[in-house]
């Protein structure tokens, strides 16, 4: 018995087989040859480096999720329908293929016992899942997830399949006799709620079931392209090609690029083809509005948004011919300056973003066009200068730099002058902010005291060029770079420890190096192996309860997230988590710049003190523990602001240290680290 | 429109002033020079007037150390001809250096055509014997008007604003030719990205033009320079509230806030 | 040295501004110094009532067939030219003011005079005069001297006493003729400040309170000062974010950037950001309960005292000094 030996109106069902199927694919062939037109028309990148990595990457990432199950709700179902689709699109594939070639020698899937057992089992995870899915959507739908028709309209066509199938095995067991099988345990059971039917009229059933079947499937075909389903296509491509694949993720330097990227996008087709094909993969789920810092503050950036426009705008604009005259302007209209410059480019988006869409680099070309037109804020027009003339963002003397030195009462080697094993990179708010003086200071005693052999590059040093970078003043960022690798190439080093986490980041892996790369650690790192291997004198031992944050470009732009908790465990202090601890560590709000620039509008809350009323509400935490000089101006102000004074204090993890490691005053053995 | 925008290097307050030996010019060892404040928001209100009216803009400098680094900027930023005369500014006093650049404006054109305005900043942090802006219109006997903060120019005339203190402006009508002594810009000085200067450093020129140097350099002689006394810390004042307030009072006095 | 001072009175809106009486105060000065006498210039079409606030000056001559006070630079000077000539002086006070923008250098050129600008300082010494100027926006001092005691002397704003150019005496008022010339630059009208909220880049006085005013109500302790003194209320950010002030009144990295003569700096712990926008104030006096605060490392004049406690003493004493 084959369905496709029928006849409707008068056709032959494997002529109109054909004729669906020829349709269905064909449109489906022409959309895809017009998107991959569009991408063809963004500018050229490299992404093509290590495909075994790549490869690999994207088995991991496709195939078995785990970004997924970061939330829990939604992870196992979004698993078995992914899975439960793969099977199922195999399985049509199949299926109508046999159909369309009756001569093949092989049976439809269905009839192969183990085959129908795998489908029928998978349906009804599929069933569960969906209904999960449902749920979460009309019940508990959590915030910036797209509550579009098309998401809905996708969930009843898979539940219609999932039906189908089932109610398909059922009837084809009554129509051949009702003999039940335990390889179709659920068409089995429905075969006997169906017993009375008449054979004839089960018949009709199955091959109804078989046609709805590939009728579902087929406009399924046609329909995906055009919704935002594409990710089912896209997403597996846009894994592939992600940077993280084979390159620090945090790297703003683009690999073949053919023109020259500093100017920025003012256009959709200024954009790398990777950055366009973002948005043919976003899924829409809304992981990353919901880590966005910016979002949850009430600027007017959501990174989901951001992709989304992008996108529809290039389909706009790219195939329904909306150019020239007119046209809207993708930066100023489609997108506003607002939200362009609202990214702390704190990763949160890119982190958790499952089919790996990358956000930040697509902010950074954005950013770059508006520098290149001069369209910056005063603010930040202030620091860009004193920059480009004084290499530090304080618009202080660059003499001034090691000016802390002075009264450090350390005699601290000139890395220009002598050999040292540690270049110490101070950076710019370590080094000229009064606040982090002592700070700063206590640091270098710590590294005295446990007998590091470092040195500074003094007034030779310049800011390292990550949030100017970042801003999207390559050309700055290109001119401050040259000038420390000059400055480093006359010192004598094998390593470099920085205090300040984005200087770190920076130096590790966006420096050229020209194949000398040195080590590169931060601060933390350094303390963590000192302590390992004995020679921090710990003459004191701290106690009570702290809780630490995470730099972003520590942690997520890294993966340095042990070092610093290894150290404070040493010291004898006990580390509470936050709620978002780790990778998924709360933005302070500065970096990419974000500390340089005005806020004009009233916002809701600063990332800052959303991330202090998080450690106050910990019991009995006192502490809170950072690793970046940008921090401490962030959270020292948060801490006033939040009304927080009293109940929680900012220190650095330097400072504490320090504190431990100071020569033994009489008397007190455990101490306190809020009264450093 | 005709726009000639007159920009003077400075030193650069930002990094420690000292006395020279002679104790009367400033060490030369860790000076460094930048552009006059008022003199970008000259060159931003010339490259708006630009922008709105058309015309050509042309940045006129003496000789001072860092100063083609400033004239390409200005021609980055969309200046189109950078003009130096090799005169070393540090020798000349302002009155010198007015009759240096009346010199170059009248070998450019004599009379000026009617739609030029030469634009000085209003003032330098090193004026000591007065402003280039109305020296310069003596010397070219042209109309003036100082701490000018905006200009609508229209046919052979223009109207300008001018700040006098605390937000009150007044509003006056100049024919054109004229000196504009201009305190800021309709908008704040445009940035220029870093990458843009280089590629002006590599495709653009300055041009160098001859000038006679002037007879007599300087007008003034100083006696002596020297830094004021440094404050340090705040002088403390203690007492009752009453007793601090009488202080406070005095105090603002002194500072003419009362 | 001559046997006249001449002072340019100025005048905004038919008020004598302060400047004038700190020329007066220091041409007087100079004047007894020097045996000479000094003389007031008041310029404006109704300026005579002006006259008798002058009483510093042994001799107001006053030009009010014109709207001088609105004529343009060159005018001024070669107006003040022909007084020097009627009058035999050989050293002119100017403002070094906007209003005055100018006048000073072009004299200069019109009379072959030196011309001292940013004067801060002057003395009489050995039948000359020595000025002190300030230069590098007050980073360094220049002293210069006027040999034969003869020149155009520009007087900065704020650096003399304005109460050693006030007396309670009328003085002897005449009228001068000047020659008019066709002007080429002509006034049209004012523009007033913009409405809306001050602008405190503007002001000569900002009361800057900190997070220690510590409620919305006692801001208006400072509001009460800054109004006797005519000027406005600023802030950090603290004070800001809690919607005390608007934002337009935010002093700082994130906010404006200020110069006023005098800032008070009420309850303000100094912070960089907030140290950045207001350190170029000619005048810092900080008010603080904590004597370890560091904007005292920066401020002129500190005091270690509860701001609630001194604001109103302050404010009765300031009323009374202005009676
Ligand atoms: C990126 C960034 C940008 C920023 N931008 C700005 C900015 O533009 N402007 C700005 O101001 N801040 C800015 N800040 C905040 C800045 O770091 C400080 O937090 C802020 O300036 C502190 O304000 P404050 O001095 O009022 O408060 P505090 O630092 O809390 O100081 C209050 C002071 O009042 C004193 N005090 C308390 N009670 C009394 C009393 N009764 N009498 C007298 N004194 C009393 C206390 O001793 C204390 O010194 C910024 C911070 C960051 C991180
Ligand atoms: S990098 Fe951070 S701030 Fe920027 S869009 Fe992503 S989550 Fe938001
Ligand atoms: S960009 Fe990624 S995280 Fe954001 S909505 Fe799209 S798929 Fe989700």
């Amino acid at each position: 018995m084959d369905p496709v030996n029928i006849n409707l109106l008068g056709l032959p069902g494997l002529v109109l087989l054909w004729a669906l199927a020829l349709l269905a694919w064909g449109v489906f062939g022409f959309r895809i040859w017009q998107l991959v037109g569009l991408l063809r028309q963004g500018r050229y990148e490299n992404r093509f480096d290590q495909p075994v990595r790549r490869l690999g990457h994207m088995i991991r990432h496709v195939l078995l999720q785990p970004r997924i199950f970061n939330e829990r709700a939604i992870g196992l179902p979004h698993f078995l329908i992914f899975w439960g689709f793969l099977v199922y699109a195999t399985c049509f594939n199949w299926s109508l293929v046999r159909g369309l070639f009756p001569f093949l020698p092989v049976p439809y899937p269905d009839e192969v016992k183990v085959v129908s057992l795998f489908l029928e089992v998978f349906s009804v995870l599929v069933l569960i899942s969906l209904a999960v899915a449902v749920a979460r959507r009309l019940f508990f739908a959590p915030p910036h997830l797209h509550l579009s028709l098309d998401a809905n309209l996708i969930l009843v066509l898979i539940g219609v399949l999932m039906l189908s199938t089932l109610f398909g095995n059922g009837f084809r067991i009554v129509s051949e006799g009702g003999h039940t099988s335990a390889w179709t345990p659920l068409g089995s059971l429905l075969a006997k709620a169906f017993a009375a039917t008449p054979t004839e009229t089960a018949h009709a059933w199955a091959n109804a079931m078989w046609w709805l079947h590939m009728i579902v499937v087929l406009f399924f075909l046609v329909y995906l392209p055009y919704s935002k389903h594409l990710h089912l296509l896209a997403a597996p491509f846009n894994v592939f090609f992600s940077q993280s694949a084979t390159r620090p993720v945090g790297d703003l330097g683009v690999l073949g690029a053919k023109e020259d990227l500093s100017a920025g996008a003012a256009r959709w087709q200024e954009l790398t083809w990777r950055q366009l094909l973002g948005g043919f993969s976003c899924a829409e789920c809304g992981r990353c509005d919901r880590a966005c810092p910016a979002t949850a503050s009430g600027y007017p950036l959501q990174p989901q948004q951001l992709i989304q426009k992008v996108k529809e705008h290039m389909i706009h604009a790219g195939l329904h011919g909306r150019q020239g005259n007119g046209a809207q302007k993708l930066i100023g209209e489609v997108i506003a300056p607002k939200e362009i410059w609202a990214c702390t480019t704190c990763m949160a988006c890119m982190n958790c973003c499952a089919v790996w869409n990358e956000q930040v680099p697509l902010i950074v070309s954005l950013r770059r066009h508006l520098v290149s037109e001069g369209d910056v804020e005063r603010t930040l027009q202030d620091m860009l200068g004193n920059l480009q003339r004084y290499g530090n963002s304080f618009g202080k003397s660059d003499r001034m730099r090691a000016k802390w030195t002075q009264t450090s009462g350390l005699k601290i080697k000139d890395a220009r002058k002598e050999a040292v094993e540690y270049l110490w990179f101070v950076g710019d708010y370590a080094s000229y902010d009064p606040r982090c003086e002592d700070i700063t200071k206590k640091t270098a005693q710590v590294f005295a005291q446990a007998g590091l052999d470092f040195g500074l590059l003094y007034e030779g040093e310049r800011n390292a060029g990550n949030d100017v970078r970042r801003v999207g003043e390559e050309g700055l960022f290109e001119m401050l770079r040259d000038k420390n690798l000059q400055a480093l190439a006359k010192a004598k080093f094998q390593k470099i420890v920085t205090t300040d986490p984005h200087t770190y980041h920076t130096l590790k892996n966006e420096y050229p190096w020209n194949g000398h790369r040195p080590e590169v650690q931060h601060y933390t790192e350094v303390l963590s192996q000192l302590a390992q291997a004995g020679k921090l004198p710990l003459n004191k031992k701290l106690s009570g309860r702290v809780t630490y944050h995470d730099p972003c470009y520590l942690g997520r732009y890294n993966g340095v997230y042990d070092a610093p908790r290894h150290v404070l465990h040493a010291l004898g202090l006990e580390v509470i988590e936050m709620p978002r601890g780790r990778d998924r560590s709360y933005c302070c709000g500065a970096g990419g710049g974000r500390i340089w620039m005005e806020d004009t509008e009233k916002i809701q809350e600063r990332p800052a003190e959303s991330r202090i009323r998080e450690a106050v509400a910990l019991a009995g935490v006192q502490t809170f523990v950072v690793a970046c000089p940008k921090d401490i101006a962030m959270f020292r102000d948060a801490v006033k602001t939040t009304g927080c004074e009293g109940k929680i204090a900012v220190r650095d993890l330097a400072e504490l240290v320090a504190k431990a490691t100071a020569p033994p005053a009489a008397g007190n053995a455990a101490t306190n680290p809020q009264t450093a | 429109m005709n726009l000639y925008v007159l920009l003077k290097m400075v030193p650069d307050t930002v990094e420690e002033l000292n006395v020279a030996a002679d104790g009367k010019s400033l060490d030369s060892e860790f000076l460094r020079f930048k552009l006059n404040d008022p003199d970008e928001h000259a060159l931003e209100q010339a490259l708006l007037l630009k922008e709105k009216h058309g015309g050509k803009v042309t940045v006129v400098t003496l000789d001072a150390p860092e100063v083609d680094d400033v004239l390409f900027t200005a021609l980055a930023k969309g200046a189109d001809r950078a003009v130096k005369l090799p005169v070393n500014q540090a020798e000349l006093g302002t009155v010198a250096a007015a009759r240096v650049l009346a010199d170059f404006l009248k070998a450019e054109a004599t009379p000026l055509p009617p739609d030029t305005l030469v634009l000085p900043g209003s003032y330098a942090i090193d004026d000591l014997e007065g402003e280039l802006a109305p020296l310069l219109a003596t010397a070219l006997e042209l109309p003036y008007v100082g701490v000018v903060c905006g200009i609508a120019p229209a046919e052979g005339k223009a109207t300008v604003r001018k700040e006098f203190a605390g937000g009150l402006r007044g509003e006056f009508e100049v024919a054109l030719p004229a000196v504009l002594g201009i305190q800021s810009a309709d908008k704040p000085p445009r940035y220029v990205p870093v990458a843009k200067v280089r590629a002006a450093m590599k495709s653009a020129r300055i041009e160098t033009v001859d000038v006679p140097p002037p007879d007599r350099p300087r007008q003034l002689e100083l006696e002596r320079t020297y830094k004021p006394e440094a404050a340090g810390h705040a002088e403390m004042l203690e007492g009752s509230p009453e007793e601090v307030a009488d202080r406070l009072v005095e105090i603002l006095v002194k500072n003419s806030a009362i | 040295m001559a046997n006249t001072i001449l002072v340019l009175a100025e005048q905004l809106r038919g008020e004598v501004t302060d400047i004038t009486f700190e020329m007066l105060g220091a041409g007087r000065k100079l004047a007894e110094a020097s045996g000479s006498s000094l003389c007031a210039v008041l310029l404006g079409a109704e300026a005579a009532p002006l006259a008798a606030k002058l009483g510093a000056a042994d001799k107001v001559l006053v030009a009010d067939d014109a709207p001088w006070d609105l004529a343009p630079a060159d005018a001024v000077a070669g107006a003040l030219e022909a007084v020097m000539q009627q009058t035999q002086a050989g050293l002119v006070l100017l403002g070094c003011t906007n209003v005055a923008a100018g006048i000073g250098s072009m004299l200069a050129v019109k009379t072959g005079l030196p011309l001292v600008n940013f004067c801060r300082a002057a003395k009489a010494e050995g039948g000359g005069v020595v000025c002190t100027s300030q230069l590098f926006g007050g980073k360094i001092y220049s002293d210069v001297k006027l040999a034969d005691g003869k020149g155009v002397v520009c007087i900065y704003p704020g650096a003399f006493p304005v109460d050693a150019g006030k007396r309670d005496q009328a003085p002897p008022i005449e009228k001068v003729d000047l020659p008019v010339a066709a002007p080429k630059v002509t006034f049209k009208q004012y523009l007033e400040p913009e409405t809306g909220d001050v602008d405190i880049t503007k002001q000569n006085v900002l009361v800057g309170v900190g997070r220690g005013i510590q409620t919305q109500d006692n801001v208006e302790l400072a509001e009460e000062l800054a109004q006797v003194l005519g000027g406005a209320v600023c802030a950090s950010r603290p004070v800001i974010d809690q919607g005390w002030l608007p934002l337009s009144r935010q002093v700082g990295k994130s906010g404006m950037t200020v110069k006023p003569r005098v800032y008070f700096a009420l309850g303000i712990s100094g912070a960089p950001e907030h140290w950045e926008g207001m350190q170029n104030s000619q005048c810092i006096i900080a008010v603080n309960t904590d004597a370890k605060a560091p904007i005292f490392d920066g401020a002129h004049y500190g005091v270690v005292g509860d701001v609630l406690e001194l604001l109103p003493a302050l404010t009765e004493k300031v009323k009374a000094k202005k009676g």
